[in-house]
């Protein structure tokens, strides 16, 4: 398998270090250059098609996204090349947050009564519409239901979101509340209720805790880029399941709903 | 002097009292309880006797404990401040506001001292907390996040009342309370709550009780409060952060790390060190001391009657926006 690498220098290295560590060959690329062909896909930070991209089958689409109408523009552009293109959502492909996603699918907490997801970030100037993104991207995913009945309070650097998803309600809590000298450069942690038990996840200190019958507890690395590309390509070899640029543009929507 | 206390409730919570009451330097006269197999069980115990009646303990005594479940509270003060002998009162001071009025005008009237047991104000964590914010650790706070999880405490035939929604008013106003009060001490008074919950009367069929609340505080900050008794394995949590301009406050009681202070300016976080407790940093036995010091030397309670009800008029606030399905500003509940 090939993949395509265009992104800056730094962003380059890292997704070739990734690429390495997963046995794929990496290949940098130049902006507007020629297309290379026999490339299966390609790890992108720019909002617009490249020439670059050629016949590849799929896009992985680094932030920033730009607006939904840039974004739809662009996944119809390489619709139009046959080449699917996948937004970065890299909180759902956490070792923890698929265990948790896993967990609910097989109904192991039961029906579930509630969910508190706390999402905070270092950086000052990550716009918190983008972490809202992300956590409600987050909860569609895990309840499959549509946040409804709404309400959300705000400071310039912190939003509490309260919301209803089917039968369960929930508190999202995002903003920009970790300090430079914080351990991690995001935090992101949920506590679910249901009626078999309860679950913990503290995604990027990657510890998970179920409670129901036992305890368990499992750890991992907190990179969630090395997990984003490492299902791109888990997509690209046997289709496994990835986020969508109708997923990114819905809870953009929410988002747009609940400002 | 000596004081002489009696303990009215000799369940869960007035027994836990009694083991403290009877190391410090009071006399622990007795009990009374409407069950009297448990205030003769107490005072076989501790010390002291039970006592047949409300009003015959609290004619013995200088300071009355009302440790009775959530719906007698109001009684049991109003008899002790009848009786002209100081209060404590566990929290809720009460199950409504009027009850609550009562108490504070009566305890007012017989120029007796009203204390509410907020304890959350004397956990070393939280106090030592506030204190970092006060002394500017972390700037101007904007928010603050706390928790408190726990199985639900009907464990036993006698505290089926917990269950009763009308009677102990959930874990918003039976747990959450401390929450409520800790994040009003440290931020100032909230304007406005917003709340959704599982109470008892829900399709699921689980004897729980669960809150998941939002607060806007008249500074500007915002705060969120989750409430639970709902744990499954037993063991208690209890959580804070609270965040400023120039750092973030935390408190686990599961992790290793139960307090850490990460400063903005700070290249890696400043942990300050899990100091176990003492023995005199224990803070149900804290609280009793500073109230008997508080007596004898004329000073303020650390948590005033005033303190005690706008725990109160939070929770029933937070209640009321789960009931209505929207915010609730402070000013309506009155």
């Amino acid at each position: 398998m090939k993949i395509g690498i265009l992104t800056h220098e730094a962003q380059t290295e890292r997704c070739c270090a990734v690429l390495a560590a997963l046995g794929i060959e990496a290949h940098p690329l130049q902006r507007g250059a020629a297309a290379a062909n026999s490339l299966d896909g390609v790890i992108t930070d720019s909002a617009r098609l490249d020439s670059t991209w050629g016949t590849s089958r799929a896009v992985l689409l680094l932030p920033p996204f730009g607006s939904s109408e840039v974004l739809a523009g662009l996944s119809a552009d390489a619709g139009a090349h046959g080449t699917i293109l996948y937004p970065a959502l890299p909180l759902r492909t956490l070792p923890p947050m698929q265990m948790l996603h896993e967990t609910l699918a097989d109904g192991r907490l039961g029906r579930l009564i509630s969910v508190r997801l706390e999402y905070h970030v270092q950086d000052s100037g990550r716009p918190l519409r983008d972490l809202l993104i992300h956590a409600l991207d987050v909860l569609h995913w895990l309840t499959g239901d549509d946040p409804v009945d709404t309400h959300i309070e705000r400071t310039p650097e912190h939003w509490l979101a309260s919301l209803r998803l089917g039968d369960a309600y929930a508190l999202l809590d995002i903003g920009r509340a970790l300090p430079p000298g914080y351990s991690l450069p995001e935090a992101l942690t949920l506590e679910l209720y249901g009626t078999g038990g309860f679950c913990r996840v503290n995604a990027f200190q990657q510890r998970l805790t179920l409670f129901d019958q036992g305890m368990r507890w499992e750890a991992w690395t907190n990179d969630s880029q090395h997990y984003m590309i490492e299902a791109f390509i888990a997509h690209l070899r046997d289709g496994a399941p990835l986020g969508t640029i109708d997923d990114w543009l819905r809870a953009q929507r929410w988002v747009e709903e609940l400002s | 002097m000596k004081f002489k206390v009696g303990i009215i409730g000799a369940g869960w919570i007035g027994t836990w009292h009694a083991e403290r009451w009877r190391r410090l330097p009071v006399d622990l006269v007795g009990f009374y309880d409407l069950h009297t197999d448990a205030a003769r069980a107490a005072a076989q115990r501790f010390g002291g006797r039970a006592f047949a009646s409300v009003e015959a303990l609290c004619a013995a005594v200088d300071i009355v404990h009302v440790c009775s479940p959530t719906p007698h509270h109001h009684a049991h003060a109003l008899a002790a401040a009848a009786a002209r002998k100081h209060v404590i009162c566990e929290k809720p001071l009460a199950r409504t506001l009027s009850d609550a009025d009562a108490i504070i005008r009566a305890c007012e009237a017989a120029g007796v001292r009203l204390f509410v047991g907020q304890v959350l104000r004397f956990f070393p964590q939280y106090v030592r907390a506030r204190q970092l914010v006060l002394d500017d650790a972390i700037g101007t706070p904007s928010f603050i996040r706390l928790l408190r999880a726990a199985g639900h405490p009907s464990v036993n035939a006698r505290r089926t009342w917990f269950k009763a929604a009308e009677e102990s008013g959930g874990v918003m106003l039976e747990g959450g309370i401390h929450d409520l009060d800790y994040a009003r001490w440290v931020m100032g008074d909230v304007e406005q709550v917003f709340a959704r919950g599982l109470t008892y009367d829900n399709p699921t069929g689980l004897v729980g009780d669960h809150a998941l609340v939002t607060l806007k505080f008249a500074s500007g900050a915002l705060g969120q409060i989750e409430g639970s008794w709902l744990v499954t394995d037993g063991r208690f949590r209890q959580r804070f952060e609270i965040g400023g301009s120039q750092g973030l406050l935390q408190y686990d009681s599961l992790p290793d790390e139960p307090f850490t202070l990460v400063l903005r300016d700070e290249s890696r976080p400043a942990l300050l060190p899990a100091e176990p407790m003492s023995s005199s940093e224990e803070p149900y036995a804290q609280q009793l001391w500073h109230v008997l010091d508080c007596l004898e030397r004329d000073r303020e309670f650390r948590v005033s009657p005033h303190d005690g009800r706008e725990a109160l008029r939070l929770s029933l606030a937070v209640l009321e926006s789960m009931r209505m399905g929207r915010a609730v500003h402070l000013a309506e509940i009155q």
